[in-house]
């Protein structure tokens, strides 16, 4: 079992910026790194970027008291933009086909498969905003655009509310961002 | 339904292949009547992106295309425009750029061998599922696959999109002091992976063979990695200037991608199977005899049998990467001065699926007035389809579920990387 560090939180923006609304995770993880130069709620807050690729993300999270993954997904509807908070059984069960992922393998197997390698943080929330353009170029949907800051802003909220790592039983409550 | 004389087949989503994809059998009057591959090509946006950008933004803007080969797309950049520069770099930086592939190598072989290709072998429908029953297979791989990591973290500076490349070297090269955590972890990857040679070879193979013309970059002395000529299997070799003249491009209707074919000989196969064909002489005696141990002969032109190349392979990166930290002599500089000049340039690299081509032309201010990309993936498109004509064509008393599954088995024998070569790769069969 990998060892949890009980100091460590970070938060993993999913994607490619290349990729239109695939930027979305990696422009969150920016504006959280803007939003550390006066937050003193995220001292200490490891950012990383991940392509989404599962061995990474495995090395990302494991041993992380917690971990905040953000991902731009398909949910089969038209409302780019639309968020979702998920906590970690609920990710467990994610399609392997929404995650806008090019590795073959989704967030939702990759979590699992951390499970049976017993390299799963502590604690595993997923905010995923729904993408609508995922083909090549930089810019993104207007509606999803608008989400980075306040998805940035959740973030923040979530380090908050989770506090001393370790101290908090359960997960936030689940508000739209 | 099996026995029908017409029918279609639909892979709409491709499993355990880098990227999303589609592909479209039509079967009619009992036979195969078309095999398509539906591909739709990042590079031609990267190429539109790319100009009027100056000489030395190419490395970074064309790394993001994949994150699986980054350093494939740095290292063929630096070297088209180094070669439009006049520049030839060597010595320690040459050194570190080959251990910097050798990185990349060991990180995509390993991620394909483990998690995506070996599944199929042993009968479990995702790595997932193999990990609940051989943890301990799985947990090597992910172990052999970080060290592969964390050469990329220390030269690249990250372990995605490397950040510490550019057109003349580094911007930072290492100590000799701070290689030797590698050393040490690369010395216990050595046996996980003849380990996993041993492993791969004990699979059953499905008995196929194609005849394609095979296509790898050669440096006598060596196995080529960063650099080399290009040879192939029945005619004189070419210089990476001159790869236009014998590859040539075309549109096909169901496709924005172009197929590559070799003049004169139509399609032609890329990748770590050609780069053993041509090169096996090259190889270290350890990961030559590995390979020998596993069965691997002169040549490999069953695709399904690619695993133990890539294997083999991985052991020769691991092996390479130790001997090139051993004789690693820090360059006075970490870089050398690329001036720009109005030119053309060309370079062409082994990126792990195969020979990735970068073409550029230069104004006098070092402005990229043109540039063209050939991915290994794409080079490889209608190879894979002629291939999976005579797979399915072998084939048809299966139902649609299980034939749509060894179909998506058989293309991954070829570890498409869809990142670079498509967008969406979905399979589709009609049988009328």
């Amino acid at each position: 079992m990998t060892a949890v560090s009980a100091a460590r939180r970070v938060v993993i923006g999913v994607g490619n910026e290349y990729r239109r609304d695939d930027g979305f995770g990696p422009l969150v993880v920016a504006a959280l790194a803007d939003r550390g130069n006066w937050d003193p709620g995220l001292a200490g807050l490891e950012l990383r970027l991940s392509d989404g690729e599962p061995a990474r993300l495995l090395d990302l999270w494991a041993g992380a008291d917690l971990a905040v993954v953000v991902d731009a997904v398909h949910d089969g509807g038209d409302t780019p933009g639309r968020a979702y908070e998920l906590v970690l059984d609920e990710v467990n069960g994610l399609d392997v086909n929404t995650a806008a992922s090019s590795h073959g393998i989704g967030l939702g197997s990759t979590v699992a498969l951390a499970r049976v390698l017993d390299r799963l943080p502590n604690r595993l929330m997923v905010i995923a905003v729904s993408g609508r353009e995922f083909g090549f170029g930089v810019e993104l949907t207007p509606q999803v655009a608008a989400m980075v800051k306040p998805v940035a802003r959740r973030v923040a909220e979530l380090l908050t509310w989770a506090g001393p790592p370790a101290d908090v039983p359960g997960p936030p409550p689940r508000t739209a961002p | 339904m099996t026995h029908r004389s017409d029918r279609t087949l639909d892979v709409r989503s491709l499993a355990r292949v880098e990227g999303e994809g589609a592909m479209h059998v039509r079967v009619r009057d009992g036979a195969v009547d078309q095999v398509r591959l539906e591909i739709y090509e990042p590079p031609r946006f990267f190429e539109a992106l790319l100009r009027g950008r100056r000489h030395t933004e190419p490395p970074d803007i064309t790394a993001r295309i994949c994150g699986i080969c980054p350093v494939a797309y740095q290292m063929s950049a630096c070297a088209a425009i180094e070669d439009a520069c006049g520049i030839e770099v060597g010595g320690s930086i040459a050194a570190l750029r080959r251990l910097l592939y050798c990185g990349e190598w060991i990180e995509s072989h390993v991620l394909h061998i483990y998690l995506l290709h070996a599944p199929d072998f042993l009968g479990y429908p995702s790595a997932l599922d193999l990990a609940k029953d051989h943890r301990d297979l799985v947990e090597r791989g992910l172990a052999l696959k970080k060290a592969g990591n964390e050469i990329m973290e220390l030269l690249g500076g990250r372990a995605i999109h490397p950040v510490n490349v550019r057109v003349g070297g580094f911007y930072r090269t290492p100590s000799p002091r701070e290689l030797i955590p590698l050393r040490d972890r690369l010395r216990t990857a050595l046996h996980q992976a003849l380990d996993t040679v041993r492993w791969v070879a004990g699979f059953d193979f499905p008995d196929f063979q194609h005849d394609h013309e095979l296509l790898a970059l050669t440096t006598p002395g060596r196995y080529a990695i960063e650099s080399g000529t290009i040879a192939t299997t029945s005619r004189p070799g070419f210089t990476p200037q001159q790869f236009e003249e014998h590859v040539i491009e075309e549109h096909v209707p169901h496709s924005t991608a172009l197929h590559a074919h070799l003049a004169g000989r139509g399609a032609y196969l890329t990748g770590p199977a050609a780069r053993y064909t041509l090169n096996r002489q090259w190889l270290s005696p350890l990961a030559a005899q590995a390979a020998t141990a596993a069965g691997l002969g002169a040549d490999c032109r069953n695709p399904y049998r690619s695993i133990i190349v890539r294997a083999v392979e991985t052991v020769y990166a691991v092996e390479e990467a130790l001997r090139l930290i051993d004789e690693y002599e820090p360059p006075p500089q970490p870089y050398l001065d690329v001036p720009a000049r109005a030119a053309v340039g060309y370079g062409a690299t082994e990126a792990p699926r195969g020979i990735l081509f970068h073409r550029y032309s230069l104004d006098a201010d070092g402005l990229v007035t043109s540039a063209r990309i050939v991915p290994p993936t794409s080079q490889n498109q209608a190879a894979i389809e002629d291939d999976l004509r005579r797979f399915v064509g072998a084939r048809l008393d299966l139902d649609d579920e299980r034939l749509t599954r060894e179909c998506e088995q058989a293309i991954r024998n070829y570890d498409p990387c869809i990142s670079c070569a498509t967008h969406f790769l979905d399979l589709t069969v009609d049988r009328g």
